[in-house]
């Protein structure tokens, strides 16, 4: 799976308009990025990926690529 | 897990009640005093668009006992023949003495009967129930009645009204249940329980009892914590039971669950292989109403259906604690009574400071 298509995943959760995000994206500039977002991050990165996300992980995520990090190691 | 089976034990009557007040919060959107933009999300990702909200005048002991009072009404117990009385809740009347003891008098109880408060919240039914057909099981007494009400949605000191809607503002609805129990010698009533202690303060209110006296009336919850406990225990619990029972998901008519928001309640359908379909819910016009958003959802569903027919129910609930458990349900949908909105009020003559 390219970046591309993981990010269209995440646009996708978090509806979000097509070409919204990179990976260079600072999430704390993502109004969507709220704590129902989070879930939604969750569920999508247990079905999909195998990941199970704690709040500690998710604390640490600063940009987009923090998460493209996580579904290429899955 | 903690598995049991209450041979000879049946549910004979489900009865809920909630406020007349009600909340519209789709309707906040247009209040100037609220954020359009977050009413809206709260609504679009959380499925609550409307909840019962009581005055300062009543409390959760006022809907049980509307509830109880209406199963007494249909003539499905008198007074004398309660054995056993667990009333569920987080919201007691009083520090002292157990609220079940004023429901207590309130219902006209024999004194031969136990009567007890249990502190729990969004498991409290199938909690509730469970003890009280253990204990109906292993004694002489005749039925019992079990009591499960929050009012989370009305604050303690009638503070808060006037600021701007939060999250834990909107999701919490008020209301109360009552279920009756019987012997029967051809049923059986079987749960599954679970507790996790470490997650105590994924959802809590520390402060104003003994160990802080003082203190904010709330703190934030963990919510990644609470929803990855929810998506994970509760499918992991509910493949378990059902294994022990050697019964499958789809011999249910309906998985009823707890109603926590619907992004919880989508995902443990999901995982355990039930089609939203057979999966009730009240949310969208009840919010989440703890310990009686199970028995809330049954009367929601089934108390103003007309047909005489038995239907076979998965319930589960789930939250602070943390406590979870699962319970099947088997019940007549005439014994499900329809929906009541409580005017009852208890005037016990202590004076308000």
């Amino acid at each position: 799976m390219t970046d591309q298509e993981k990010i269209a995943m995440l646009e996708e959760t978090w509806e979000l308009d097509e070409g919204t995000l990179t990976a260079d994206t600072v999430l704390a500039d993502v109004d969507e990025y709220d704590s129902m977002a989070k879930l939604s991050l969750i569920v999508l990165m247990d079905d999909e990926f195998g990941v199970k996300l704690t709040g500690d992980v998710i604390k640490g995520f600063e940009t987009v690529a923090d998460i493209l990090k996580l579904m290429e190691n899955a | 897990m903690v598995f049991s089976n209450y041979e000879g034990i049946r549910i004979a009557c489900i009865a809920a009640s909630v406020p007349e007040g009600r909340v519209d919060i789709a309707a906040m959107a247009d209040d100037p005093n609220e954020d359009p933009k977050f009413v809206k999300s709260f609504i679009k990702k959380t499925g609550i668009a409307g909840k019962h909200k009581c005055g300062m005048d009543q409390t959760a002991a006022d809907f049980s006992y509307t509830a109880a009072k209406q199963i007494e009404a249909a003539g499905k117990y008198t007074p004398e023949e309660i054995g056993v009385l667990i009333n569920v809740t987080q919201n007691p009347d009083y520090r002292t003495p157990s609220t079940a003891l004023v429901l207590h008098k309130r219902l006209g109880l024999s004194k031969s009967c136990l009567a007890f408060d249990v502190n729990l919240g969004c498991s409290g039914f199938v909690y509730g129930v469970s003890l009280a057909a253990g204990m109906l099981m292993a004694s002489d007494a005749k039925k019992a009645l079990v009591l499960v009400g929050d009012t989370l949605a009305r604050s303690r000191k009638g503070l808060g009204v006037d600021q701007r809607s939060s999250n834990t503002t909107l999701l919490f609805g008020d209301a109360s249940s009552a279920t009756l129990l019987e012997k029967d010698d051809a049923s059986r009533l079987t749960s599954a329980l679970m507790s996790d202690g470490t997650g105590h303060k994924a959802l809590s209110t520390p402060y104003n009892a003994w160990k802080h006296p003082v203190g904010p009336e709330s703190i934030p919850s963990d919510d990644i914590a609470v929803f990855n406990f929810t998506i994970n225990e509760v499918p992991a619990l509910v493949e378990e039971y059902l294994t022990k029972l050697g019964a499958e998901i789809d011999g249910y008519d309906d998985l009823v669950l707890h109603q926590a928001n619907m992004m919880i309640i989508k995902n443990i359908a999901k995982r355990v292989g039930m089609p939203m379909e057979k999966v009730p819910v009240s949310l969208d016009r009840f919010g989440n109403t703890s310990g009686a958003s199970v028995p809330l959802t049954i009367v929601d569903k089934y108390g103003s259906c007309d047909e005489n027919k038995e239907v076979r129910l998965l319930t589960s609930g789930y939250g602070v604690g943390l406590s979870w458990g699962v319970m099947e349900v088997t019940i007549n949908t005439k014994d499900i009574l329809p929906l009541t909105y409580g005017k009852d009020r208890y005037d016990d003559d202590y004076p308000d400071e």
